[in-house]
């Protein structure tokens, strides 16, 4: 069962002073416990008044001695029966904890599931990159994170004709002699004979491996302190102690047997013994794992940077608000909000894709109106453009190509999720129009989501990526390495896509000389018929059982029989109370005009990779919620914001931010927005084959109409080159913003942006021929490239330069050139 | 406690065996976790010889039984037509269309126990040049990119050249595993096509009708000009952006760059001796590359590896007529290639420090077909090595007597890549840094 564990608002301070304040209050968790046997440990957890951990500060003394013995660390190992008192002393204060230690005689046998698998996944010999890959290492595989007891049990014991243990001399086992390296091993040394591990292993093979399956399960794990904290910088450490619940109703310290990984380690690492040493600011979760059971507890650090001061910045709307608490909190200064031009460039970009015209950008600045910002806004997202250009974002998603649908279906289907975006139709609805889609592709172009999306694991696959933000293809093999994600979760999803059926509908066979092409498979398919069959199960592969129909959260899903596996996956996703889908959406949609999630990637939601502000996340969310689910609505509230208008220049209180938002991202245009600004600037439009003149890049249906006109485009495919996606997966990262020789050398040499500077139709052709002053020429295209007037200095350079030329159309297309090339025409900002 | 943190990835990536046993061996006391990291530094710069590797990659899986693993006792519809020669390798024939390799076979080592997991020509040339297959993904980057990202870019030319008509790819597709995979596009390689008469050309290289190397450059200084008042920003993609936009500049602009690939500054004489073909000549342009200073120059021996299908251009794909292919033109052309670029290495001193290696996805089927040809063989196949301190004049591995199967370890092409990098200097601590090539091991007879 999958636990889902919102972000909880209000996290604990522990630490406020960055001190110790020697008459500080101590507490000690747990101040009282009780050990069982002789193999149970115990981790202590010491807090000052703040708080602020000091578990490694403190000294430790016991009383009386030979019942227990406490490691500098806090760790505490039983030695006989009886009830000690630790005292954990520092400076003047004190605390005592009081331990009893019983059974201490009575060994029970180590348990196989509870201590060895735990012990060997914590060391890292059965983690992804060692043997529990799936192929193992060196011929030893075990299950990852020891998922499977059965596959470990039978490599450990029997594989390797038993040299793996030797229970008649433990020592010599491979299992003891690899890691410790008293035998070569590839993998390093990766415990002493000192180490609990060592003795847990050690003890195991003694008593003759024994594997019995435990009479009571683990049914979860907790970890403490709970809930998030905030750690101050520089002396940032926490010490973490983990709890597991049994079936049986019992708890026990599982500390010592837990593996901890933290989700950024340029932030704060942790030791294997759960004690976190902090870096850096920023946020991060660390992954606690004991047997299949995963928390996630989130940690902040911060730290108090000289000379910051918090005045308080312009709020507009609600979402500065949110942003403003994490600056503060996290001390960073957001920027002054940016000029007009700058203004107009960025939202242009952003919300159509293109440039503005040179009358646009003069319309806007004439204005008066105290709120022309918003009203630009507003204009543009009633804009077709904006419509095209979104729908091409969502073509991308969905996988819009000639390739995949042929190409007919793919002009069908971008038009289909263009006028969705035009008429702003509810993204609830939305979604469901597509999870749902039934019938001939060529009646209903939604339905084409199960064409791209061939088969069962495929649309599963997709569709938890686009609308849960989730990964799930590790769990396919295996459970996922540091999610939640079971492989019954895997199938138990994928079960909700097995009843879909997909009939191919064949191209008409033109009737040639009386002849018919008796090979069907020749044919090509023109659309498909897609329907709920009534039958049909999804097969788990370590089981052999059918599987049925399972979501997040809520678990197995109920289905009507009538409405069919995918309706009812359709209400538990735009239901109000679902945890994913708003979050997920909101985050695309910040992502796609911030140029960085809320969460990064932005669809890769998971507990381990918390999002960088969850309150900014969560009020985004719960706004599209309550407004239907509006796109536009979500889209105009970031737009509106001061955070999304703030200038792209930096202070020394802002230069390390990359995560909280504090100032604008410059990010380069995409391929699309590239070619059509040079287009703009220029003044040639672009002819792309296969679509009606006009059609602008950002428009484009599929990246694959038909093959480019090369005469017109030059022979390298200047939107490939700049990392136009292929639309052949669902992930948005298809898309490169990775820089390449080649794209440097299209700008300084290429023939595309060669051919419109030589055209004789091009602007400054045109403006040279009716006579216009060489400096009014250079002021246009400076206008119409980067929104604004060129500088004074950079005029006269530029004038100069034309006027000493003897060919002036020359020189202005070295000039154009030259303006074209510069990182601010390049980069929105 | 000792705490491995990430270091403990490094460790797990490989340092070989043998490593370990003889320091172990050396030194028992000195058990420590710091041990396994000093042996592989030790050994990574014990090896670390390549300034440069050359690929050259026999695309559509070139016959071993009808060149380097004859099998003259094998039963007629395995053996082939072509007679056996001796080489400078005691004990070793090949067959009588590789009598210039033959000839000097004591200047590199012929492994004849390769394997592979895949046995389709896309799939197989990724697993070929990544060590890793395609799926389930991300695809793994081209051992060159590994090399690319670990040198950076050096001067003006980039650190990983293909030399050849276009990404190595079969009718349907082309390959996954063509450049920078996992490590991104940045390391992708960069496309040079060199024709059968040395013509080289890179469309964006080629001064446009109206351009001159004076107008970029007068362009280039307008721009500076103009961008005193630059437009201050700071961001790390615009840094980026900057350095690459720099490289291509010096590119296109630096005489060094540019005389790297003007082949008309070879000797006719030296130009003749690696063939008068796409091939030949591109062995020599690798050469030059790897004089220059670039760090990894994959050649291609074809685009498609198709021969005759339409847009194919002689791959060693021969499904049909693949006796006379072999024996009238991809063998000839082979052999003097090969056998020129290695005497020029060897002339020159640059075999000292220059990593020759040859080989293909995989090879082909022992039994003739009933086309009386070859279909494809993932079971076996072969390398050659020359160069960076490989042990010369050997032949390691050997197959059974069809040559269907190794009898000896199989040699994987991650084990290609990791030896590879290990001569490159990028020991098991950078491949771990970069994760790749996790999990691979080294060719040790080689050395």
């Amino acid at each position: 069962m999958l636990h889902i564990k919102r972000i909880t608002l209000f996290p604990i301070v522990l630490a406020s002073t960055t001190f110790l304040c020697a008459a500080a209050e101590l507490s000690v968790d747990p101040p009282t416990a009780t050990l069982k046997g002789p193999r149970q440990r115990l981790q202590l957890v010491v807090h000052s008044a703040g708080p602020v951990d000091v578990t490694r500060q403190v000294e430790y003394a016991v009383e009386p001695p030979g019942i227990i013995t406490v490691s500098e660390t806090g760790q505490v190992t039983p030695r006989g029966d009886g009830t000690a008192v630790v005292t954990a002393t520092i400076a003047e204060s004190a605390v005592k904890a009081k331990i009893v230690v019983q059974d201490f005689a009575t060994v029970p046998p180590v348990s196989f599931e509870h201590e060895t698998l735990p012990v060997l996944a914590r060391s890292g010999c059965s983690g992804g990159a060692c043997h529990g890959a799936p192929n193992g290492k060196a011929g030893f595989r075990l299950s990852l994170f020891g998922s499977d007891s059965e596959f470990d049990r039978r490599a450990l014991v029997r594989e390797a004709q038993g040299r793996r243990v030797s229970p008649l001399n433990p020592q010599n086992s491979m299992l003891l002699m690899k890691p410790t390296m008293e035998l070569p091993h590839l993998g390093g040394r990766r415990f002493a004979s000192s180490d609990t591990t060592y003795v847990i292993l050690r003890d195991w093979i003694t008593e003759g491996c024994r594997v019995e399956k435990p009479a009571v399960k683990c049914v979860g794990i907790n970890v403490f302190p709970a809930g998030p904290a905030v750690l101050r910088l520089p002396n940032a450490v926490h010490q973490l102690r983990v709890i597991a619940r049994f079936s049986d109703d019992s708890e026990r310290d599982v500390t010592h047997l837990a593996k901890f990984e933290t989700s950024d380690a340029s932030i704060a690492d942790v030791a294997r013994n759960g004690f976190v040493r902090g870096y850096a600011r920023g946020d991060l979760a660390v992954i606690v794992r004991y047997q299949h059971h995963i928390e996630t507890p989130l940690l902040t650090f911060v730290r108090n940077v000289e000379g910051f001061e918090w005045s308080s910045p312009v709020v507009i709307n609600e979402i500065d608000a949110h942003v403003d608490r994490k600056l503060q909190q996290m001390q960073f200064t957001p920027g002054d909000i940016c000029d007009d031009e700058t203004f107009l460039r960025r939202v242009w970009l952003d919300v159509v894709g293109i440039l503005p015209t040179i009358e646009e950008r003069q319309r806007f600045l004439e204005s008066t109106s105290e709120t022309k910002r918003s009203e630009l806004i507003e204009d543009l997202l009633e804009r077709p453009e904006y419509a095209r250009f979104w729908g091409q974002k969502w073509g991308d998603l969905l996988r819009v190509s000639r390739k995949q649908i042929g190409l007919d279906s793919a002009l069908t289907y971008a038009t289909w999720l263009q006028t969705s975006v035009q008429e702003n139709v509810p993204y609830d609805v939305f979604a469901r129009q597509i999870l749902t889609a039934t019938g001939d592709t060529t009646q209903n172009p939604a339905a084409n989501y199960y064409r791209t999306s061939a088969d069962t694991n495929d649309a599963m696959e997709t569709s938890a990526q686009l609308f849960l933000g989730t990964r799930i293809q590790c769990a396919k093999c295996h459970n996922h390495p540091f999610e939640r994600w079971t492989q019954d979760n895997y199938y138990g999803l994928a079960a909700v896509f097995h009843r879909v059926e997909r009939k191919p509908v064949l191209k008409e066979e033109p009737e040639n000389d009386g002849k018919k092409d008796k090979k069907k498979k020749n044919r090509e398919v023109r659309a498909a018929v897609i329907s709920d069959v009534a039958a049909g199960d999804v097969i788990h592969p370590s089981t052999g059982q059918a599987v049925l129909p399972w979501v997040p959260a809520l678990g197995e899903l109920a289905v009507a029989e009538q409405t069919g596996r995918r309706n009812a996956f359709a209400d538990w996703l735009t239901a109000e109370n679902n945890p994913f889908f708003a979050q997920v959406e909101v985050n695309r949609i910040w992502t796609n005009v911030m140029g960085r999630g809320i969460v990064e990637p932005f669809d890769d939601f998971r507990d381990s990779n918390p999002p960088s502000n969850a309150s900014l996340l969560n009020f985004l969310a719960e706004e599209f919620r309550i407004h239907k689910y509006d796109r536009k609505h979500v889209l105009r509230l970031i737009l509106n914001s001061r955070t999304y208008q703030t200038s792209s220049t930096v202070s020394r209180f802002n230069a390390t931010d990359t995560r909280y938002f504090s100032h604008y991202r410059p990010r380069r245009l995409s391929a699309e927005q590239l070619v059509d600004a040079i287009s703009e600037v220029v003044g040639v439009q672009n002819e792309f084959v296969g679509v009606p003149a006009g059609t602008k890049a950002t428009w484009l249906p599929a990246p694959d109409l038909k093959p480019h006109n090369q005469s017109q485009l030059g022979s390298v495919d200047f939107l490939k080159v700049f990392g136009q996606p292929e639309r052949q997966s669902a992930c948005e990262c298809e898309r490169g913003d990775e820089t390449s020789l080649g794209q440097a050398l299209e700008l300084l040499n290429g023939e595309y942006l060669n051919k419109r500077l030589t055209a004789p139709e091009n602007r400054f052709r045109q403006l040279l021929q009716a006579g216009t002053p060489l400096s009014n020429i250079i002021r246009e295209l400076y206008c119409a490239a980067l929104c604004r007037e060129p500088t004074k200095k950079e005029l006269s350079v530029a004038s100069e330069y034309a006027n000493r030329a003897t060919e002036k159309t020359m020189a202005l297309e070295d000039i154009c050139w030259a303006i074209v090339n510069k990182d601010e025409f390049l980069f929105q900002h | 406690m000792l705490d491995f943190g990430s270091y403990a990835a490094a460790s797990c990536s490989g340092t070989s065996r043998r490593a370990f046993i003889r320091t172990s061996a050396a030194v028992p006391a000195m058990m420590s976790a710091g041990l396994p990291a000093m042996a592989e530094i030790e050994q990574a710069r014990r090896r670390a010889k390549a300034k440069s590797v050359i690929l050259l990659w026999l695309w559509g899986g070139p016959s071993h039984l009808d060149m380097v693993d004859p099998k003259p006792d094998a039963p007629d519809d395995f053996r082939g037509p072509f007679g056996t020669i001796a080489t400078r390798t005691t004990g070793m024939h090949f067959t009588e269309l590789l009598p210039r390799m033959a000839a000097r076979s004591d200047r590199y080592t012929v492994i004849r126990s390769m394997q592979t997991t895949n046995g389709g020509h896309p799939g197989a040339g990724t697993v070929g040049v990544t060590g890793f297959e395609e799926k389930p993904g991300p695809v793994q980057p081209n051992f060159g990119a590994i090399v690319a990202k670990d040198r950076g870019q050096q001067e003006a030319l980039p650190p990983f050249f293909y030399v050849g008509r276009g990404i190595p790819r079969d009718l349907p597709r082309r390959i996954e595993g063509y450049g920078g995979g996992t490590l991104g596009k940045a390391y992708d390689p960069f496309l040079v096509h060199c024709s059968d008469r040395g013509d080289v050309s890179i469309p964006t290289l080629k001064m446009l009708p109206n351009m001159s190397p004076n107008r970029i450059e007068d362009r280039r200084t307008l721009e500076k000009a103009l961008d005193v008042e630059r437009y201050r920003l700071d961001s790390a993609e615009l840094e980026r952006w900057g350095q690459t936009y720099q490289s291509a500049y010096g590119l296109l602009t630096d005489e060094k760059a540019r005389v790297a690939f003007d082949l008309t500054r070879e000797s006719q004489k030296t130009r003749s001796s690696y063939g008068r073909t796409t091939f030949g000549q591109g062995c020599l342009l690798a050469r030059r590359l790897a004089q220059a200073g670039v760090p990894y120059v994959q050649v291609n021996w074809s685009e498609y590896v198709e021969t005759f299908t339409p847009n194919g251009d002689f791959g060693w794909d021969t499904h049909i007529y693949n006796f006379e292919l072999l024996q009238d033109r991809h063998c000839p052309i082979f052999d003097r290639a090969y056998s020129a670029l290695l005497d020029d290495l060897h002339n020159s001193g640059m075999l000292e420090d220059t990593l020759l290696v040859a080989m293909g996805e995989f090879g082909r089927t022992p039994k003739i077909s009933t086309r009386a040809s070859r279909e494809h063989w993932q079971h076996c196949y072969f390398s050659l090595w020359a160069g960076a301190g490989v042990e010369p004049g050997r032949c390691i591995g050997q197959s059974d007597a069809k040559a269907e199967y190794p009898v000896t370890r199989p040699v994987t092409p991650l084990m290609t890549g990791t030896t590879m990098m290990e001569l490159c200097g990028i020991g098991a601590k950078e491949r771990a840094e970069m994760k790749v090539l996790d999990g691979g091991s080294i060719i040790d007879e080689l050395f």
